[in-house]
């Protein structure tokens, strides 16, 4: 009689346990994604937005090829071909190359180095212009939409340097030296405002008399870049690959 | 002795019990209560929804943009200054990182192995970058990208809070640059003693690089405007 009720107790725990047991291989199954911690739920968000951004600019440029495609098509039925569309097209291209010459409306800032005494203690290369504050300009000009930039004459490019060079600056292996003239073509008011902005690039390097004037212009005229094609290594990818 | 035997076995149960008890309160503890898992199922659903429209949108623009080619192929054949104007302008479009392109180059992989924690500040920050980019081009890289975002004319690297903005795209740690350009001279010039790799190794940041002998840059995938720079026509007046 005791010995069955042994069995009796041992029966039931296993029930208990294997019941236990489902509950939570089940618990742990479901949610493939192993662990869920607040900042994978962060990156999942983040990911969305960044995918969703990248959907709307997808769609503009989807509209603009139905448009050119439907000005192929249109030149094909009436012409016979397409030539003078791809000339258009290489002229867009050259200008989004950096190529052409280009005018409009945006602003002049004018940088020279600062003139304040300084003590002994102070280090003289804060009073300076370095090729990385021109670098953090050009960038801040870029985000306010620029749409073309040059420093002293010339323009930056996809693949401008900006290289100290001692007591000169050198653009794309040219030197430069003291007042710095950027240019940049764009919305004045939204290029003005980025530059001048409290706690922006250009009011640190106030802090330290650098000599900053920001002017906005209704016209000014941006040299081509009148370097050569840097095609030596790049190659355009095959379709279907 | 029968009685021993049964308290041992009741034992090892309510020790297993126990285990078990603790890994469920562990589990729960650390966030996989059912509000948090329910979250995550509905964001991973809306995240695949999102990817699944992209692809859709990337496909149509493709199709789309081979038409354009197909035609401008078939005007190519006709005669010699035609076949010219089509080279010209595949030229002109790779510059302007309107073509996927590859070669050979460097693939260098830059990660903060602390992002997350309660550091209070990002390790790599926008400059970082910058200083890349640009020491990449002094060393005559052709074409760049970082996180597969094509870094053109018009690119801003941007602090945005803990991430970087590239092309308006909202980043965090791991960064992958590509470069094409040769190897050697452009792993030599970011190695440099002192130069930026070391300068970003010294920030507690992995960094690696590694020479390709084939390197795939995508094109850029937005729409470059010019609302207010016109192309001024030679021969006119300024």
């Amino acid at each position: 009689m005791k010995k069955q009720l042994t069995n009796y107790y041992f029966l039931f725990i296993a029930v208990f346990i294997s019941y236990l047991l489902t509950v939570q291989i089940r618990s742990n199954v479901v949610p493939y994604q192993g662990i869920v911690t607040i900042p994978k739920i962060l990156e999942m968000k983040n990911e969305i937005e960044n995918i969703t951004n990248e959907s709307l600019k997808l769609a503009s440029s989807i509209s603009e090829a139905q448009l050119k495609l439907r000005g192929y098509e249109t030149s094909i039925n009436t012409t016979g071909n397409v030539l003078e569309n791809m000339k258009q097209e290489l002229e867009a291209a050259r200008s989004f190359a950096d190529f052409e010459k280009m005018e409009g409306p945006g602003i002049i800032i004018t940088m020279n180095d600062s003139l304040t005494e300084i003590s002994a203690e102070e280090n003289l290369n804060w009073y300076l212009i370095h090729n990385s504050d021109i670098l953090e300009i050009i960038n801040e000009l870029r985000d306010a939409g620029a749409e073309a930039i040059s420093i002293n004459g010339e323009r930056v490019t996809a693949t401008s340097t900006i290289r100290c060079g001692g007591p000169t600056i050198n653009i794309d292996g040219k030197r430069h030296a003291v007042p710095f003239v950027i240019k940049a073509i764009g919305d004045p008011q939204k290029l003005e405002a980025s530059a001048t902005a409290p706690s922006g690039y250009i009011d640190l390097m106030e802090y330290y008399d650098i000599r900053i004037d920001v002017q906005k212009v209704d016209k000014l005229i941006i040299n081509a870049y009148d370097g050569e094609y840097k095609l030596n290594y790049q190659k355009k990818t095959e379709d279907g690959e | 002795m029968k009685n021993y035997k049964f308290q041992l076995a009741l034992a090892l149960v309510c020790i297993v019990l126990g285990v078990m008890l603790s890994i469920q309160f562990k589990t729960v503890k650390t966030g996989v209560g059912p509000v948090s898992e329910n979250r995550a199922r509905e964001l991973a659903s809306q995240l695949k929804k999102t990817r699944e429209e992209r692809d859709n949108l990337l496909n149509m623009k493709n199709d789309l943009e081979k038409k354009i080619r197909e035609y401008e192929n078939q005007a190519s054949t006709g005669s010699v200054s035609a076949k010219m104007l089509k080279e010209e302008l595949d030229n002109v479009r790779i510059i302007a990182g309107l073509e996927d392109v590859e070669g050979p180059g460097v693939l260098i992989t830059l990660d903060d192995l602390n992002f997350g924690e309660s550091v209070g500040f990002p390790l790599i920050s926008h400059d970082k970058l910058l200083l890349l980019v640009n020491e990449l081009n002094a060393a005559g890289a052709e074409a760049i990208s970082i996180n597969d975002q094509r870094i053109i004319s018009s690119t801003e690297i941007r602090q945005a809070n803990v991430h970087i903005n590239i092309n308006t795209v909202e980043f965090a740690p791991p960064f992958i640059v590509k470069a094409i350009g040769d190897p050697k001279t452009l792993e030599g010039a970011i190695m440099m003693r002192g130069g930026i790799i070391e300068d970003i190794k010294n920030i507690e940041i992995a960094a690696t690089v590694k020479q390709e002998q084939s390197i795939k840059i995508p094109r850029y995938n937005g729409v470059i405007e010019k609302k207010f720079a016109k192309v001024v026509k030679e021969g006119e007046t300024q």
